[in-house]
């Protein structure tokens, strides 16, 4: 009796082994590739920047470091979800999980193998989320915004040309005393349908919204369109130049990464809801694994990648309608949209025949449509 | 005899779909570039602007040359494939290696020949692309090449802005002076023109990389999968020559090395692939 128990409990252990080591590596391995394509991407970027001479390529690399634990906060749930489904999955499809219930274990055997191993995983991304985050992402940003325009300008030499953007140039022959005020400045801007130039006694810079704007005093203005050309004195002129950066096509992530919106309260609603995504990601890697034997996986992993990209998309969809943190019951880590796909989780692992009676996967035209669904997505996701 | 057809019959299938590749992702260019230019309200009539977009198409090839290459001689791979040509081919004794090359080369050849001419054309351009210049602390110049002719606006504080005109180009042009950014996006530019002499070559390995997995694997590779996995990898190859210039302008290195070692590695792996078939 002791020694059939004591059999067991190492074949357990055996068994406990295997599946979370091979867990681990692919969760690894997942991990390991989606931080490289995330920080090649970023790079590019950033290195773009640094090329053109926008950006010092070592606060370039501070950057690129610092959004790391950010990066992770988003790459453990994926990858973590990656590895148990590609090594659920083989298990079921393997009839390994016969063998498990033909050995007397419960279906819940496989979730408490792993259940001390997804502890520990979301021990990591709690403390990544609501410790690491918080410090080091403002900190990458304020790096990021020390090197903004502002910074620029202030780095500007006098009596020398600076370019504005591809189309305008200025000279100024001094600095007023306050940031971003110049004297004795010429200002000229040529496009294909005319040409501007702007000479006044001082020059006030500010830059919001992607734009810069420029407050000229006292000074004189021609308006040349090749054809015609007029000449106004003015004492104050306001105009404004677009600053939008046009960079390489390289996935950005920003959607997911960067939130347009205040940073404080955002964000803190976003590193919650990472760790709900991760809960709730749990819940479908069980639901979208079981497989009967020799059943094809592909369609149940195409499933699985659309809803992971819907609820994804739902996520960042909810968090933009976020206007002030006055309501923050209803904002709680995106509580609706996680709710409602625990919701579909459940459904899904407990109703077993919803997912085998979605037949539309076996037709060509439905699965045109769901893949060119998933590229749309991902396309929108990612740049 | 035999043989010839087969080859030209290559020849044929891949220099056609490479084409076909290439008019699609023009197309596409053109309708993008056309509603970008149309929201932009431009003072131009919208056949004028359509106009210019079509005659500037054969400076937009450029960019998708190397994708057009790498998808079209996938896809030639692939129907070849699905027709069972390449196993016909080995059977008339040709190696996997040789029919790769059947397919990649006449593609790679056009496509030398059109990086060449337009390398020679962008030349001239990059020289003349800068239309306006400080001149001293109080002079601008801009050169007007569609009206072929220079103004010079000048400030004085006397008479304001003041306008003259030369029609033809005068000492005054020799003392103009490039700032940093200019020199900068100058040197990327540069940079760019030559690594897109290494679009062949680059092509050439990446149809040879593709190619091996034709001949390894004869149940799992799909046209669809060709397809992504010829896209995937040069989107790859653009992101990786980007960074590759960006990090070669901070650093001063050749990103033109740093390609030609990843390509050779490149060959040599696949050149592994190969020997075991």
């Amino acid at each position: 009796m002791y020694s059939k128990k004591l059999d067991m409990l190492y074949t357990q252990n055996i068994f406990n082994n295997y599946l979370n080591r091979n867990i681990f590596r692919v969760f690894l391995l997942a991990s390991m590739g989606i931080l490289f394509f995330l920080l090649f991407s970023r790079s590019i970027q950033l290195f773009e920047k640094a090329a053109a001479d926008l950006l010092d390529p070592f606060v370039a690399l501070k950057i690129l470091a610092l959004r790391i634990p950010d990066f992770l906060t988003f790459i453990i749930p994926i990858s973590f979800f990656i590895s148990l489904l590609v090594n659920l999955s083989s298990l079921y499809k393997n009839n390994g999980h016969i063998v498990f219930l033909s050995a007397g274990k419960s279906n819940t055997y496989l979730f408490r193998a792993i259940i001390g191993q997804g502890f520990l995983v979301l021990i990591c991304l709690l403390s990544l989320g609501l410790w690491v985050v918080p410090v080091s992402k403002p900190l990458a940003e304020s790096f990021y915004a020390n090197q903004g325009l502002e910074h620029r300008l202030a780095l500007l030499d006098e009596g020398k040309i600076h370019n504005i953007d591809k189309d305008s140039q200025f000279m100024f022959q001094s600095r007023g005393i306050e940031d971003g005020f110049f004297n004795d400045v010429i200002f000229f801007s040529v496009q294909d349908s005319g040409a501007i130039v702007i000479s006044a006694d001082a020059l006030k810079t500010s830059s919001a919204n992607e734009k810069l704007y420029l407050d000229f005093f006292e000074g004189n203005i021609l308006i040349d369109s090749f054809e015609s050309q007029s000449s106004i004195k003015f004492e104050k002129h306001s105009t404004h130049i677009n600053l939008k950066e046009e960079l390489s096509l390289a996935p950005s992530f920003k959607k997911i990464l960067d939130s347009d919106t205040k940073i404080g309260f955002t964000q803190e609603q976003w590193n919650y809801s990472f760790i709900l995504l991760f809960l709730n990601l749990f819940l479908f890697a069980f639901a979208f694994s079981q497989s009967r034997p020799r059943e094809s996986n592909n369609h149940k992993f195409v499933l699985a990648s659309l809803l992971f990209l819907i609820y994804l998309t739902a996520l960042i969809g909810f968090r933009s309608t976020y206007s002030d943190a006055s309501n923050i019951f209803f904002y709680i880590a995106l509580w609706p949209i996680h709710a409602g796909f625990s919701g579909l989780g459940l459904l899904i692992l407990f109703k077993s025949s919803f997912l085998r009676n979605l037949n539309f996967l076996n037709n060509p035209t439905s699965k045109l449509i769901i893949y060119i669904c998933i590229a749309c997505l991902v396309f929108w996701l990612i740049f | 005899m035999g043989n010839n057809k087969f080859i030209f019959y290559i020849f044929k299938i891949s220099v056609v779909l490479v084409l076909l590749v290439m008019v699609f992702f023009l197309a596409v260019d053109l309708i993008i570039q056309l509603s970008e230019e149309l929201n932009a309200q431009s003072q131009k009539s919208s056949s004028e602007i359509a106009l210019g977009l079509i005659k500037n198409l054969d400076n937009r090839s450029l960019y998708f040359i190397e994708a057009s290459i790498i998808i079209g001689c996938a896809l030639s791979i692939s129907s070849l494939h699905n027709a069972n040509t390449l196993n016909l081919l080995r059977m008339l004794g040709k190696s996997p290696q040789k029919i790769i090359f059947y397919i990649a080369i006449l593609p790679c050849v056009f496509a030398a020949l059109w990086i060449f001419i337009n390398f020679a054309n962008q030349e001239f351009e990059a020289e003349t692309s800068q239309r306006a210049h400080f001149v001293g602390n109080s002079k601008i110049l801009v050169d007007l090449k569609p009206r072929k002719q220079l103004f010079l606006y000048e400030v004085t504080p006397e008479e304001g802005i003041t306008k003259s005109i030369f029609q033809e180009e005068t000492a005054l042009k020799e003392t103009i002076t490039l700032n940093q950014s200019q020199e900068l996006s100058g040197k990327r530019s540069n940079l760019e023109a030559e690594l897109d002499l290494l679009i062949p070559l680059t092509s050439l390995i990446l149809i040879y990389f593709i190619g091996s997995m034709s001949f390894i694997s004869k149940r799992n590779i799909t046209t669809g999968s060709m397809i992504a996995l010829s896209l995937s990898l040069a989107f790859a190859l653009s992101l990786i020559k980007n960074l590759l210039i960006s990090l070669s302008i901070i650093l001063n290195f050749s990103p033109v090395v740093m390609i030609g070692i990843l390509a050779t590695s490149l060959y040599f792996y696949t050149n592994r692939r190969f020997r075991v078939l």
